[in-house]
């Protein structure tokens, strides 16, 4: 009986198997991964769940759902970033927070840190690493460090950041709402960006480093983790990692003028800028503040804008083994009120504002288009496949298999394996989301059936997903090769693996104490 | 012919994803009303999408 379980629960998992052998071992990408992950769902579906081809159809639409759902805030977010990025304003914010601090740590946690942690808040997909990495190697750090810190100082806050795509995949997936999973989603993360701070300074200058940065790490930290705990719990927590960034450079701002780290060289912020000023950059985010506030806190806004909703009614459907998925509705998506419509709003807004001041080229609206689609298209491609092999799975019980096994294997120490998984399941896709997706299914089921709040372990799952970023591959390829490591990411790596296992142990820790002291449920 | 898909990959991917993105709805379409050989057929595409992603993707 028990053997004919375990050879159940191997061909369920076979299709992450498949995923995780291919990324790994082979280098695949996640859209070719994803695609293998599908053919690996549908055959061990139908040849030992009971798929039907109504049932695999039915998947499918619903799939499409929710990855719509995500790829409407991807593609806003990398539109807002290539509109405000054509004009040179990210350059121009960079330059601005330079002048904060000549105090080598203050620099290393405003850029690795809290400016990276921006970036990931309005663009992500690499671009913290990207775009940090020269900047800190211009600085005069080594590129190892230079790679590196940022790769691990913005991981805190992928969840929220790319306007909360993470979370809302975490959502569409698990069927649970902001409200039930934000707190301690935004408790976790706030936890994960001291401990991504702590690291990314012991990068570069070890335990006399984080001796002399402790009092900014703790002031600024307390600031950004607030303040996504605050947006995430109050409903606005697609600005979360965005929100809270924004806030963290306002507190480096003090904390840069503090005795501690005030040394030569500091000079005021916005002088000597050439046209495009530090004020000007950061005009679209605060329109970006502007919008999705009336589109999420005043409610006459809000109830305009989300009158019209796309969804799809499903009937109930069995698979031939018996199990049974209910009917309902799939995924609501408010086509003028969704997150991603916010942010269209936001671009247009700002690319308006932007073109009347002059500051965009001939031709600038083709090239935003174009590199737009051009970062959009793998990233859609690798959560398409990524979604619907998750669907397949789920629909025909494979999920729940799954999730029996784990609790069966783990027990009462479930709690701390909880974000492995999910750091697992960034490390083999490159996104929180995908990581999202392809577990948090199986980590709800799995804590429901242990009896722990699913809360707790979706915000364990999430944060270790978060963490994975750190780790990914395909980021630290893109790091190194904008500082001149092409071909040796190895070093790198090694830095972020260490620093990414013992976040996520101590993590996996934090877990265990919530879980085991019953808080949550 | 991998030439062809090397010379072709962007639009190949970007039809791709095409795919991918409307083929599920003439899936419900066929899946709600009992069309078993159209849903085979769509099926069959759903395939060829994912082998065209894996191709270039």
């Amino acid at each position: 009986m028990i053997d004919l379980f375990l050879i159940k629960w191997l061909f369920a998992f076979s299709p992450i198997a498949v995923v995780l052998v291919l990324m790994i071992g082979f280098n695949w990408g996640g859209p070719k991964a994803g695609a293998a992950g599908w053919f690996t769902a549908v055959g061990a579906s139908i040849l030992f769940f009971g798929a039907t081809p109504e049932l695999l159809a039915l998947a499918q639409t619903k799939g499409i759902l929710l990855s719509i759902n995500v790829l409407y805030i991807i593609w806003m977010a990398l539109l807002l970033y290539h509109v405000v990025n054509e004009t040179g304003a990210i350059t121009a914010i960079g330059r601005g927070i330079e002048r904060f601090s000549q105090d080598k740590a203050i620099q290393l946690l405003i850029f690795g840190w809290v400016f990276s942690s921006f970036l990931q808040g309005v663009a992500g997909y690499g671009v913290p690493i990207a775009v940090v990495a020269p900047l800190l190697a211009a600085l005069g750090f080594n590129p190892v460090v230079a790679v590196a810190v940022p790769a691990i100082g913005h991981c805190w806050s992928v969840t929220f950041g790319s306007m909360g795509a993470s979370f809302q995949a975490m959502m569409a997936v698990t069927g649970l709402g902001a409200d039930y999973l934000a707190h301690w989603s935004a408790v976790f993360l706030g936890f994960s960006a001291f401990l991504c701070a702590l690291a990314s300074v012991h990068v570069y200058g070890g335990w006399r480093m984080i001796r002399h940065s402790a009092p900014a790490i703790l002031i600024i930290g307390a600031v950004m983790a607030g303040t996504q705990y605050f947006l995430a719990v109050s409903g606005m927590w697609t600005l979360g990692g965005f929100g809270a960034s924004l806030a963290g450079l306002a507190a480096c701002l003090a904390v840069a003028r503090m005795s501690l780290y005030r040394n030569q060289g500091n000079g005021p912020v916005g002088q000597d800028e050439g046209p495009m000023t530090f004020g000007w950059a950061l005009a679209a985010y605060g329109i970006l503040i502007l919008t999705v506030s009336l589109g999420v806190l005043v409610a006459p806004v809000r109830d305009f804008l989300g009158q019209i909703k796309l969804s799809l009614q499903f009937p109930e459907i069995k698979t031939l083994t018996g199990w049974v998925v209910k009917a309902g509705y799939g995924q609501k998506i408010k086509v003028f009120g969704h997150g991603g419509a916010l942010l269209g709003y936001a671009s247009a807004l700002s690319f308006l504002l932007y073109a009347s001041k002059g500051f965009y080229k001939e031709g600038a609206v083709k090239t935003i288009l174009a590199k737009t689609v051009n970062s959009g298209v793998p990233t859609s491609l690798g959560i398409v496949t990524m979604v619907c092999f998750a669907l397949i799975m789920d629909q025909c019980g494979m999920t729940y298999l799954l999730a029996e096994g784990v609790s069966r294997l783990f027990g009462v120490t479930y709690p701390f394996f909880a974000p492995w998984i999910g750091l697992l399941g960034a490390f083999m896709t490159g996104s929180n989301t995908n990581s999202n997706v392809v577990f948090g299914v199986l980590q709800r089921q799995t804590a429901e059936l242990a009896g722990l709040s699913a809360a707790v372990i979706l915000a364990a799952q999430t944060t270790g997903g978060a963490l994975g970023s750190m780790i990914a591959p395909a980021k630290i390829i893109v790091g190194c090769s904008t500082v001149g490591l092409s071909g040796r990411e190895a070093p790198v790596l090694k830095a972020t693996i260490k620093y990414g296992l013992i976040i996520t142990g101590l993590i996996g820790l934090f877990t265990l104490a919530v879980a085991g002291l019953g808080l949550g449920r | 012919m991998g030439s062809f898909f090397t010379k072709h990959a962007t639009g190949l991917r970007y039809l791709s994803l095409a795919a991918m993105m409307i083929i599920p709805f003439f899936l419900y379409e066929a899946a709600i009303n009992g069309q078993s050989g159209l849903l085979k057929v769509l099926l069959g595409l759903m395939g060829l999408a994912m082998l065209l992603t894996m191709k270039t993707g």
